[in-house]
C-alpha cells in the first residue's frame, strides 16, 4: 500500500510535510482570530464555525500538534534510528502512527468547528481524537523502543534520552490531563479540575515541545559547529532537572485562584528552579558553539535552530519571573500571556521544529533543499513576525493589566488596544506568508526540484 | 551515570508517579469539596446553558473567578474554591478579552442579553464579541438562564431585584410619558430634586457624558434618547 509504502526515514520525511502543512493551516486559522479582536465581523457574523471561542482552540491544537507536534516527531524518527546506528524498527508502523496522527489532528480540528469541545486549554479534543493521539503516541515510542533496543551503537546520545523522556511523559500526562476516563467531560471536578487541567496544560508543552526540540538542537548545533558536545555531565543534570521541576509546576497559572497555598510555593519555587534545566541545556550548547557561530549562518538549519534556543532563553528568562505573584498582578489574564505562549510554541520549539527540517530533509531524501533563498526569507519572516508579536502583544497586556490594576473596567479598556490588535493582526501576515513559503519549498524540495536561481 | 533505555524510561516514570501525587492527587484528595455559603444546584436550564457556553468556548475570553485585586464587574465576592464544587469541567478561564462572569448573574436584564447575544455591539458598541444569533432562540435562552445564575444564591439576589424594578417600570411606561416621568422624578429624594446642579454645563462636561451615553446608553436609548436604539426590537 502507498500510504504505508516502506521506505528509509519515510515516516520522517512525511512527518515534516505533515508539520508544513499544518504551519500554513494553523497560522491561518490564528490569522483569522487575530482579526476577530481588531474587527470582529470582518469576516462575516453569524458562521458558526468562525466564532472566535471555536477558532482559537482550531488555532491552539494545531498549532502545538500539526505543526511543532508533527515536525519534532519527524525530528525524533530521525535521529532515534541515525543515533542508535540501526534502521528504524518498523516504517509501516511509523507511517500508522503518521496517518492517526494526521486523522488526530484533521478530525479535532473539525469538531471543534462543529462545537464539540471539552471547554479546557489544550484538552479541547473530544474523547475519540485523544484516544487517537494516545495511540499514535503509543505506536511512536513502541517503535523507538524496539529501534533502540536492536542498536549498534551501545552508547545513547543526550538526544536520545529526551526523546524518550519526551514520549513518555506526553502519553501518561495527556492520559491523565484528558481525564480519558472519564469520556463525557474529559475532566474532574472543581478546582482540582482546574489544577489537573493546568498540570496538563503547562506540561504539554513544557515535556512534549521542549524536550523534543532541546533533542533536535543537541544534534544539530555540534553537527554544524564541527565541534563535540561540551559536557555530558551537564547533560544529565539538564535533563533529569526538566523531568523533575517542569511537570510540577503548572500551578502558576492558577495564583490568582482558590487553591491551596502550598501547591502554589511548589509552583512558584519550581518555576525559578526552571532556570536550572534551561540554564544547564543553553550553557552546553552555548560552550559546543562558542567562538563557531560563523558555522551556524552558513547552515539553514543550524540558523533556525539557533534562532530558537536565543527564543528559548528569552521564554525561560520571562517565565520564572512571570510565576511571581507581584509580576502576576499586572501581567496575567492579559495579552502579556499570549505574547509568552508564542515565544515558547512559535519561537523557540516551532523555529527549532523548521530548523530540524531544514537540516534533516536533504538528509533523508539525498536532494538539497529547493530554495536556499525561500528558507533565508521565511527564516526573517518568522523572526520578525515572532519579535514583533512579542513586542506588540506585551506592550498590550501591560496597557491591559495596568489599566484594570488601577480600576478601569475590561469593556473601556478595549478601545486602547484596538490599534495593538490591528498590528498583531499584520504582523500575522509574516507569520502566513512564512508558512506558505515554507510548504512550497518542502514540496518542491521532496519533488527533488532544484529553483532555477540556485541549479548553477 | 550510564544512560539505558531502562533507566531513562523507569526512572522517568518514578518521576512521574511522584509529582503526579505531590501536585495531582494530594490537591485533589484534601481540597474542600464543601459548597460555599452562596452556592447552590444549577437547574436543567441552566445547566444546558452551561454546556453551550463550554462547547462554543465563551472560556476563552471570560474568566470566572474574582482576585483580591479586582475592581471591577462582581469585585464584592473574591472567589472561594467551595464556589466550583459543582463545575466540571472548570471554566476558570485565563484571559479576559471580555470581563470576569462569575458575578453576572443579575447586572443585566434578560431582554439586554438577547440583544447583546444577537449583536454584542447593539448594546456594547465598543465590544469585540462575536453574534450568537446563529445559535438560534432556545438555545440562547439557555445561556442566558446560565449566566443570570452566575454568582449562585447572590445571583438570585439580584436576579429578584431586577425583576421587582423591571415589573415597576413596565406599569410606569404603559401608565403614559406623564405618569412615567413622575414616577421616575418620585424616586429621586425631594432634597435633590429642589437642589439646583452645582456643577454648571460645560462644553467638556458634555463632551464627556457624550463619549460615555455612546459607550454604555446608545444602544438601548438610542443617538437622541428616545429609546430607539439597535438594541430596542429586542427589549421590552
Amino acid at each position: 500500500m502507498q500510504l504505508l509504502k516502506d521506505e528509509p526515514h519515510g515516516t520522517a520525511k512525511l512527518f515534516f510535510l505533515s508539520s508544513a502543512v499544518w504551519f500554513v493551516v494553523g497560522t491561518s486559522v490564528g490569522f483569522m482570530d487575530a482579526t476577530h479582536l481588531a474587527a470582529p465581523e470582518l469576516l462575516g457574523s453569524n458562521i458558526p464555525w468562525l466564532v472566535f471561542g471555536r477558532l482559537r482552540p482550531m488555532h491552539t491544537n494545531l498549532v502545538i500538534f500539526g505543526f511543532v507536534g508533527s515536525g519534532l516527531l519527524g525530528a525524533a524518527y530521525y535521529l532515534i534510528p541515525t543515533l542508535v546506528n540501526a534502521p528504524l524498527y518498523s516504517e509501516k508502523l511509523g507511517k500508522v502512527s503518521l496517518w492517526i496522527w494526521n486523522l488526530a489532528i484533521v478530525a479535532g480540528t473539525i469538531t471543534l468547528g462543529l462545537a464539540f469541545s471539552q471547554g479546557r486549554e489544550y484538552a479541547e479534543w473530544v474523547w475519540p481524537v485523544d484516544l487517537a493521539v494516545l495511540l499514535s503516541l503509543a505506536f511512536v515510542f513502541y517503535n523507538a523502543l524496539q529501534t533502540t533496543i536492536r542498536r549498534r551503537e551501545r552508547i545513547l546520545y543526550v538526544s536520545t534520552w529526551y526523546v524518550f523522556g519526551a514520549l513518555v511523559f506526553t502519553f501518561f500526562i495527556y492520559f491523565f490531563g484528558n481525564a480519558v476516563w472519564n469520556p463525557k467531560y474529559g475532566s474532574i471536578t472543581g478546582m482540582p479540575d482546574a489544577i489537573l487541567a493546568w498540570f496538563y496544560g503547562h506540561g504539554v508543552v513544557g515535556l512534549f515541545l521542549t524536550p523534543l526540540a532541546v533533542a533536535a538542537a543537541y544534534y544539530i548545533i555540534p553537527i554544524v559547529c564541527r565541534s563535540p558536545l561540551y559536557s555530558h555531565a551537564l547533560s544529565l543534570v539538564g535533563f533529569w532537572t526538566i523531568l523533575m521541576i517542569y511537570t510540577h509546576i503548572g500551578t502558576h497559572h492558577l495564583l490568582q485562584t482558590p487553591v491551596p497555598t502550598w501547591l502554589k510555593v511548589i509552583a512558584i519555587s519550581g518555576s525559578i528552579g526552571m532556570f536550572i534545566p534551561v540554564g544547564t541545556v543553553l550553557i552546553n550548547l552555548w560552550l559546543t558553539m562558542r567562538g563557531r557561530l560563523g558555522y551556524l549562518h552558513t547552515d539553514i538549519g543550524g540558523k533556525f535552530v539557533f534562532a530558537g534556543l536565543v527564543w528559548y532563553l528569552l521564554t525561560c528568562i520571562q517565565g520564572p519571573l512571570q510565576s511571581l505573584p507581584i509580576v502576576q498582578r499586572v501581567t496575567h489574564l492579559n495579552n502579556w500571556v499570549i505574547a509568552h505562549a508564542h515565544l515558547g510554541v512559535l519561537g523557540f520549539s516551532g523555529t527549532i521544529a523548521l530548523g530540524s527540517m531544514y537540516f534533516m530533509l536533504p538528509r533523508i531524501t539525498g536532494n538539497a533543499i529547493y530554495s536556499l533563498r525561500l528558507a533565508n526569507i521565511q527564516y526573517w519572516l518568522v523572526l520578525i513576525g515572532m519579535a514583533g508579536f512579542f513586542t506588540v502583544l506585551t506592550a498590550a497586556g501591560l496597557i491591559q493589566g495596568n489599566g484594570w490594576l488601577n480600576g478601569e473596567v475590561v469593556y473601556r479598556m478595549l478601545p486602547e488596544l484596538h490599534v495593538y490588535m490591528l498590528m498583531r493582526a499584520s504582523i500575522g501576515v509574516l507569520i502566513v506568508s512564512g508558512a506558505v513559503l515554507g510548504l512550497y519549498n518542502v514540496i518542491m524540495t521532496l519533488r527533488g526540484k532544484k529553483s532555477v536561481g540556485e541549479a548553477l | 551515570m550510564k544512560m539505558t533505555p531502562a533507566l531513562i524510561i523507569i526512572g522517568g516514570l518514578a518521576i512521574f508517579v511522584a509529582v503526579l501525587l505531590i501536585a495531582v492527587i494530594l490537591p485533589w484528595t484534601t481540597m474542600t469539596d464543601q459548597p460555599s455559603e452562596i452556592h447552590r444546584p444549577r437547574t436543567a436550564l441552566e445547566e444546558k446553558g452551561r454546556e453551550i457556553y463550554v462547547k462554543n468556548g465563551c472560556t476563552f475570553c471570560h474568566t470566572q473567578f474574582i482576585r483580591n485585586i479586582d475592581w471591577g464587574l462582581g469585585a464584592e465576592r473574591i472567589a472561594q474554591a467551595g464556589d466550583y464544587v459543582q463545575e466540571q469541567p472548570h471554566l476558570i478561564g485565563t484571559e479576559r478579552t471580555g470581563p470576569d462572569l462569575s458575578q453576572e448573574g443579575g447586572e443585566h436584564p434578560d431582554d439586554w442579553h438577547l440583544a447583546h447575544f444577537t449583536n454584542p455591539r447593539y448594546v456594547r458598541p465598543e465590544s469585540v464579541m462575536p453574534n450568537w444569533e446563529f445559535l438560534g432562540r432556545e438555545q440562547i435562552e439557555a445561556l442566558i438562564a446560565y449566566k443570570q445564575s452566575l454568582g449562585f444564591k447572590m445571583a438570585d439576589y439580584r436576579m429578584e431585584r431586577q425583576k421587582h424594578w423591571k415589573k415597576k417600570s413596565v406599569e410606569a411606561f404603559e401608565a403614559g410619558p406623564q405618569k412615567n416621568i413622575e414616577w421616575l422624578h418620585a424616586l429621586v429624594p425631594e432634597p435633590w430634586r429642589q437642589l439646583p446642579n452645582p456643577y454648571p454645563t460645560t462644553e467638556a462636561g458634555l463632551k464627556r457624558g457624550h463619549k460615555i451615553y455612546q459607550s454604555f446608553c446608545i444602544g438601548c436609548h438610542g443617538p437622541i434618547g428616545d429609546g430607539m436604539g439597535p438594541a430596542q426590537p429586542y427589549l421590552y
